[in-house]
Order: structure tokens, then sequence, then C-alpha cells
């Protein structure tokens, strides 16, 4: 039992509790990709039937960044970048809460990099959604990691000259216990692999495609997709590493020549995570950090036993 | 004055220098005897020159000076590095078989033992640092048994053998001198008392005030001087509930510390040098997100990477104004190890009552510095733990808008809003760097950013007038000579005052351990004829805000050689500001 009344409540969820009384409409651009991962976390967090209250959404800056003030949850919107340490902590604190990361591509892939190659790495139990458009969209369309080679914009007027980043092949190479990829334009799937994400034990991540109607017209609207799990052309067996890989590759290949590939990767349900590999050790308590003294009257342990140490 | 002596075990790095001298400081201090010690190193794990030196009397130490009585050189650089604080009664244990030449001026008295051997006689030339200590135990009078617990406590987990052999090495070190020299000429005998003393550094003093101000969540990146901090606390925090992260990068660091204070737990990070910098960025989103976090940054030689291992007070001025926009924010500067402890403690409770980010702010000198204290000087009872505004769920209801929905910025009397831990029903609640309302949601509003800065301050506004900024007094307080000072020099700065009271010169020493908000020291500088500001910096941050606060001109003594400041080196320094000029 949570010292925090809203985790473990037992009740039915109705998926309207997660739209805020204030600003119920996203003031994202129409047509914008945005839409459907909201409207994907709308959907999975109610069917998994986690209250508002024991959600915490952690997101970083760009238009995806505005996620959580349209998501009736706890929310902490914090700096370019730094989603992932934020969130992955707040996890560690409270392993009892649903942690979900959010950012853009130049938010998680540039300018954070290295705490999601980490996160990864230490594969942390959260969920981590990139919205992912290839563009700077809130600066008004400058060239992000994930834009294509030769793609021109006001800072690379002459074309990109740099071959774009490779977030599932990252991923893999990086830890990562959970990778798939969706976009917009396929609702159902998007839904279903965000519950897989949020359900996973371990660092979760989805490359969400969100096209960006207004700054990168060059690009599609991810539409054809093909859905690698239904699809007769491909098959993999997401549980080893070798086959997703290969997979991985192939669809950052294509999607630049108009392919656009989706679904599940990779998936290792084996691999402990950061937290588990500490519990392990002794080196994380079962109870969690955040509820041991959350009560008034709780006994405050003080160090008389360090200071034995000292003499 | 304190009836002192100045002990000293110099070599290269990976000589086991640093734990060879912790054994001979924890004997003296378990024999009673006061001990404060410094450490010469540089930032390199093998060669160079590194010393480890003792002050110690029965009295109470707490600076360096510059004066070496005993050194054990196992290099001639050893010597040479410290010519300029032996004398002619000093004493230097060296091993004339080993290949080297010592060079020991005449008027000194050498002692050549084989330090190698007898180590290989006791069971292993690994142990030659101990034949050494056994030796000076001999040359200062100071029983070898009192080695004995400290071996245990620093070999024991490697079996009995070990410490048998290391007691013995000792025992062989005391038994040469006793044979071969006679010494007794040099005077050293080391009394002992009855006390029963603690031996702690700075860090290892934060570390206990973090936990035992109930700080559950420690996420750090590794630089020197702060990362004894995070080691102190790794291994321990867990016994009461706590976990301690090393991130990727410092950036990582202290968004880690926040994310576990937003889910509640009381948080920290340390940092120092270019670390503290990659901090920085974070400092505007803790403060308007209103989350409480301790900063805690051990001071070092800067700019870039400055000299690592090197002693400098210069980051007031980041403590106070980094970050873009204005951060509100406190800055605590402990001034003794003891207070290290105790600022700790103070710091997480102004995190959380203000819910802002509190900089405590150390340095190098301290966190290296290993000095004894009476146990009563970490009275744990004394703790006193505020959570301020948290709300659990039976409180969380007064806090809703006719709506029902969680005011997380509140604009309340004092400033200061309720703050709901994620998990908690009816909480819910926004928060964001952005600009907000008191819901938390972004808003460009005029009127609502005027009030939400207002709010901000409002806060600092009532620390002020509800906390205590006390600054500390040594000294004559009617003297007409001012001298001022922050953070690690008061030691010195209370050991000068010996100094400058043999040559007749009265003077009061006021000692600050806030700097923001901080005592309003006008009337006191009004007061003096003379005011003189000691800090180690090269441009006398602090004597500039205490000039604005004052509206006044002061003499400064500032040292920014990476050293800290020795008692005996203040006297005279405060001594010649006293006869020079007010600069214009």
């Amino acid at each position: 039992m949570s010292a925090f009344n809203a985790i473990g409540e037992e009740r039915e969820i109705d998926r309207d509790e997660f739209t805020p009384g204030v600003e119920p409409q996203p003031t994202w651009c129409p047509g914008c990709g945005d839409f459907g991962v909201l409207k994907s976390l709308k959907q999975a967090l109610p069917e998994l039937g986690k209250n508002p209250e024991e959600v915490l959404t952690v997101t970083g800056i760009g238009c995806s960044g505005k996620l959580n003030s349209y998501l009736d949850t706890y929310g902490f919107h914090t700096i370019h970048g730094r989603s992932l340490p934020v969130a992955r902590a707040a996890k560690l604190a409270n392993p009892e809460l649903e942690v979900i990361a959010a950012g853009g591509d130049g938010d998680g892939y540039g300018i954070g990099g290295n705490h999601w190659i980490h996160s990864a790495r230490e594969n942390h139990d959260i969920t981590y959604i990139v919205f992912n458009n290839e563009i700077f969209g809130l600066t008004k369309g400058q060239t992000s990691p994930t834009s294509p080679k030769g793609h021109k914009s006001k800072t690379q007027p002459s074309g990109s000259a740099k071959t774009p980043l490779r977030p599932l092949s990252t991923s893999l190479n990086a830890g990562a216990s959970y990778i798939a990829r969706t976009a917009a334009v396929n609702p159902n799937q998007a839904k279903e692999i965000i519950k897989e994400a949020i359900e996973h034990d371990g660092f979760a991540h989805v490359d969400f495609l969100t096209q960006c109607p207004t700054w990168n017209k060059d690009a599609r609207q991810y539409v054809p997709y093909i859905d690698i799990q239904e699809s007769d052309d491909y098959e993999h067996d997401v549980n080893d590493r070798a086959e997703a890989a290969e997979i991985m590759r192939e669809t950052e290949d294509v999607l630049n020549e108009g392919t656009v590939l989706t679904g599940r990767y990779y998936v290792d349900d084996e691999r402990p995570s950061y937290s588990q590999e500490k519990h392990a050790v002794g080196e994380m308590p079962d109870q969690p950090l955040a509820e041991r003294y959350f009560d008034d009257d709780a006994e405050w342990e003080r160090s008389y036993d360090l200071l034995e140490r000292h003499k | 004055m304190a009836e002192d002596l100045n002990w000293a075990i110099g070599g290269e790095a990976g000589d086991g220098i640093d734990s060879t001298g912790k054994i001979f400081a924890q004997a003296l201090s378990r024999a009673g005897r006061h001990v404060f010690t410094s450490k010469d190193f540089a930032s390199r794990i093998r060669g160079g020159y590194t010393a480890y030196k003792i002050r110690t009397s029965v009295d109470r130490v707490q600076s360096v000076v510059d004066r070496l009585d005993i050194l054990v050189a196992l290099t001639q650089r050893t010597i040479d590095e410290n010519l300029d604080e032996l004398h002619d009664g000093s004493a230097i244990i060296y091993d004339g078989e080993r290949s080297w030449e010592a060079e020991i001026p005449d008027e000194m008295t050498a002692v050549d033992v084989p330090l190698k051997s007898l180590a290989e006689d006791a069971g292993g030339a690994i142990m030659r640092n101990i034949v050494a200590l056994g030796a000076a135990c001999e040359i200062t009078g100071f029983d070898v048994e009192y080695l004995d617990e400290s071996l245990e406590k620093r070999f024991g987990g490697k079996g009995s053998k070990i410490v048998e052999n290391n007691k013995e090495a000792a025992r062989l070190g005391q038994e040469y001198v006793q044979e071969n020299y006679d010494l007794d000429h040099l005077g050293y005998s080391l009394e002992t008392t009855d006390e029963d003393y603690v031996l702690l550094n700075g860090n290892e003093a934060i570390g206990m005030g973090a936990i035992a101000a109930g700080c559950r969540f420690y996420a750090g990146y590794p630089i020197t001087p702060a990362t004894s901090i995070m080691e102190y606390l790794t291994g321990r925090i867990e016994d009461y509930g706590g976990h301690v992260v090393q991130a990727e990068d410092e950036l990582s660091a202290i968004n880690m510390a926040l994310g576990g204070a937003r889910a509640g737990a009381r948080a920290m990070t340390a940092t120092s040098g270019a670390g503290i910098d990659l901090m920085t960025e974070t400092f505007g989103l803790v403060a308007t997100s209103e989350t409480p976090l301790v900063i805690t940054d051990v001071q070092r030689s800067g700019p870039s990477t400055g000299m690592p291992t090197k002693q400098e007070q210069g980051d007031l001025n980041m403590a106070l104004y980094g970050g873009h926009g204005e951060v509100p924010r406190f800055v605590v500067t402990p001034t003794s190890i003891d207070e290290c402890f105790w600022k700790t403690v103070e710091a997480f409770n102004l995190a959380e009552k203000y819910q802002t980010p509190v900089f405590l702010v150390s340095d190098l000198a301290m966190s290296v510095t290993e000095q004894t204290f009476r146990p009563e000087a970490f009275d744990m009872d004394e703790v006193e733990i505020d959570r301020g505004k948290l709300v659990d769920q039976d409180e969380v209801d007064e806090w809703l808008d006719e709506q029902g929905r969680f005011r997380a910025h509140a604009d309340t009397d004092d400033g200061v809003s309720p703050r709901a831990i994620p998990g908690t029903i009816d909480g819910a609640h926004m928060s964001t760097g952005l600009e907000h309302d008191e819901l938390g949601r972004r808003t460009e509003d005029q009127d609502t950013r005027v009030q939400q800065v207002d709010k901000r301050y409002r806060k600092v506004e009532t620390a002020e007038e509800q906390e205590e900024w006390e600054y500390r007094e040594f000294g004559n307080a009617d003297a007409d000579n001012l001298v001022i000072s922050w953070g690690s020099n008061e030691g010195a700065l209370i050991e000068a005052l010996d100094y400058l009271e043999e040559d007749d010169i009265d003077v009061r020493v006021i000692s600050v351990p806030y700097i923001f908000p901080r005592p309003d020291l006008s009337e006191e500088m009004e007061a003096a004829d003379d005011v003189i500001v000691v800090e180690a910096n090269a441009t006398g941050q602090f004597a500039d805000l205490l000039e604005h606060d004052a509206l006044t001109r002061v003499k400064r003594i500032n040292k920014y050689t990476g050293v800290r400041f020795k008692a005996d080196e203040l006297a005279e320094e405060i001594a010649d500001q006293l006869s020079a000029e007010v600069p214009a």
C-alpha cells in the first residue's frame, strides 16, 4: 500500500479525466502529428487502468514539450534536452509512479542525446516518446538531427551535409530493451505500442513519426505506412538482436526514400532494469525513497551510527 | 597559543601517503589530541609530489602554520618542497638504503631508518610507511601502541595476519630509532588526554549532514574535490533508505536530483569547477518550478580546469548570480568543518520551507582537512527537519481553486505555495520553466508574470524576516580593527588573533556563513576604524558586496596562489594592512 493515495487506486478510469479543464484544445497547428501522440496516450492510459494522478509526464522543449499541458497528469515541463534525467530520477525516487518522458527529435537526439544513450544503457524503467518530425518546429523550420541529407532550411540553405541520425539503431546499440516506431497517421498501432511501452519493465523507446505540415512540407505525411508485423514482406523476431538491427537499418535507410516502416523492432523482457540491478546488489531500498518519510509521524533516522565510524 | 607539533609524510602519488597520514591522525585523535590535517597534492595518480600534513595539540587547532617539525620523506623532492617550513629543530626520517641520496641541511636532524628492510622483516616492503610511523612515534615520545587501533581499523578487513604484521612494522621502526639515535634534545613529547574525539573532513560532514537531514536521493558526477561526498554517501545512505546515482554528466546529475525532489525525496547534488558551470543551466528551472534542491559547490581553483587540486573561493559571484534571468536562491557558506554538517541540515530545511534552490558553498581546503571534534559537535538530537508546506492527501483540498484544480504556485502572503507530490489525489498540476500562473499553466500575461515574480521573491523576503542570518564573531567585539571573512578562512583567522595579540594588535573578526541573504554589517563596518576583508580569490568578490552594502571602501587581503591561508601568514598580512592606506 503506497503512502500516495492515487497509486494503486482501484476504480474505472475515464479517458476524459486526462483532458485538462484549462486549455482542453491544444495550440498545435492543424494537421500536426503531435495530436496523434496525445490521442494515443489518452486511450492507452485508461485502458491500462492508470489513474491520472499516478502518472508523471516529463517533457522537454519544443512543440512536443506542450504535451503535458494537454494531458491532465502530474506534469513537469523541463528544459531543452533534459527530460530524461528528471524522469528517470522521479521513477527511482518513487517506482510506483508511471513515468513518461517525451520530447522532439532535436530535444532527444540532439541536445539531450547523451541522456538518451545513457538512459537506454542503464535501462531505466520509463517510457520515452520522441516526437520525430525531422525538423525543428517551434523555432520555425531549422534542420534537426533526423533531417534527411540534402534537406534545405534557413540554417542549411545548400542542403544538409549530414546523414540523419539513426534513432532505432542507436537505441539498440545503447541498450534500450523496448524499441518501436509508430506514426501519428496510424492511431490504432500507436495506441497499442504506447500501451506495450508503458507496460514494459525497462527503457522503452518509441520513435513516433509526427508530421509537421507547417515547417516540413517536403516530408511526406508518413503515408502510406507499412506495419512490419502485419506486412508479409517483412519478418523478424523482435527478441533477436541481430534481426532487429538489420530491419532497423533498412527502416532508417528507406524512410527518406518514401517508404515508412513502423512497428515493434526489439523487445528484451529478460534484461533487468537499473532499479532491479541496484536492488539486487543491495543499493536500492525496498521502500520507495520518496515514500519513506512522507508521513509526518515518520520517525526520521539519524546518522548516530555514522558518527561512531569517525572515532 | 596552542603548543603544537607539525608532522608530515611526503612522497610520490601512489606511495600510500594519504592512508599513512590518516592512520597517524586517527591515532593522535584516539589518544585525545586535537588534529588538523592538510594535503599537498596534484591531479595525478602516480609520481609527482604529495604530502599529508598533521598539526596536533592538546588544545584545539584549526589552521595550518608555516612550520614543520617532523617530516617523513620518501623522496628528495619532499624535503625540497618543504625547506621553507623546516627549521633547526626539525627531524627528517628517510631511508638511507634507498637509491636517492638525501640532501638534508646540516642544522636539521637526519634520522636514517631502513624503512624498506625493516618492513620486509615484518612481512613485506609495502609496510615501509608504517615503519616510518613507528619511527615518528619514538621521536615524538608518542606510545606506539596508539597506532594499534588505527591499524586494526585500516587493515582489519584484510585479516588479522596483516594487522599483526603492521603492528610489528611500527614497533620495528620505533625500536630502530630508540636503539640508534638519541633525540631527546629535540624535546618532542606528545602528551595524551582522556578526550574522546571524532575525526572527519568537510565533505564527510556534508555527507553526514545530508543523511541526518533526511536526504534520500543524491545524483553526482565525479569531480575533484567534490567526489568524496558521493563516495561517503554511497554504501551509507542505503542503510537509511536512500540511493546514490552516478550520472553521465553534471547536466544529468542536477536534473536527476531535481527529478528525485519532484517525486518527493529530499535531494542533493554536489560538484565543483566546471561541473557547476554545466549545472547553471538548471538553476532557473529549479527556482521557477519552486522545487527544493540543495546544490553543493566544493570550490577549487578556476577558471576552466584551473588548478583542480588547489584552494580558491572564486565561485561566490557564480553562486549569487549564475543563470540567465533573475533566479531567487539562498547561498550558504559553512565556515568550519563542524559547520559543514549544520549548514547542510539548514540548507535542506531552507530549500524545502521556501521551495528554492540552496547553494551550499564549501571549498577544497575544508574538503581535504581532517579535524578533531567532540562528538557533541554533531548532536543528532539537535537536528530538526522542516518540510515546509508539503501537503498530504488530507491537506490537498485546502488548496484547490473553485474548479477543483490544485494551485501549485498559489500567490500567498508569505510567497510559499503548497507542494503536492505526484501520486496524491487532487494534487495533479503542471510545473514548468516557462512563466506560469497559479496552476502552473504557461502564460505571458503581464499581471500574472508580475504576480509570480513577486511571489517568488516574497519567499526570500519572508526568509529574511523569519530565519536567523547571523554572523559568527571572534576576538574583541570592541576593537577598532574589523576583519571580515566568509567560508573556510575562519579557523586561520581565529588563530591569527593569538599572533596579533602578542603584538598588542586588537582585532574583531566577523565570519559570515550566509552570503544571500546575508547579515547587514553596515553598522559594524561604520563603527570600525579599519575594515579588512579576507578571501581566497583575486578580485575580492565578497569585499565588493560589503562595499556595496555599506557604501564605503574596505581593505582587502586576497590570496589566489592555490594554497589556503595560514594563521601566522594572516596575522602578518593583517598587521601590514592596518598600517596601509584605504584604497581610493
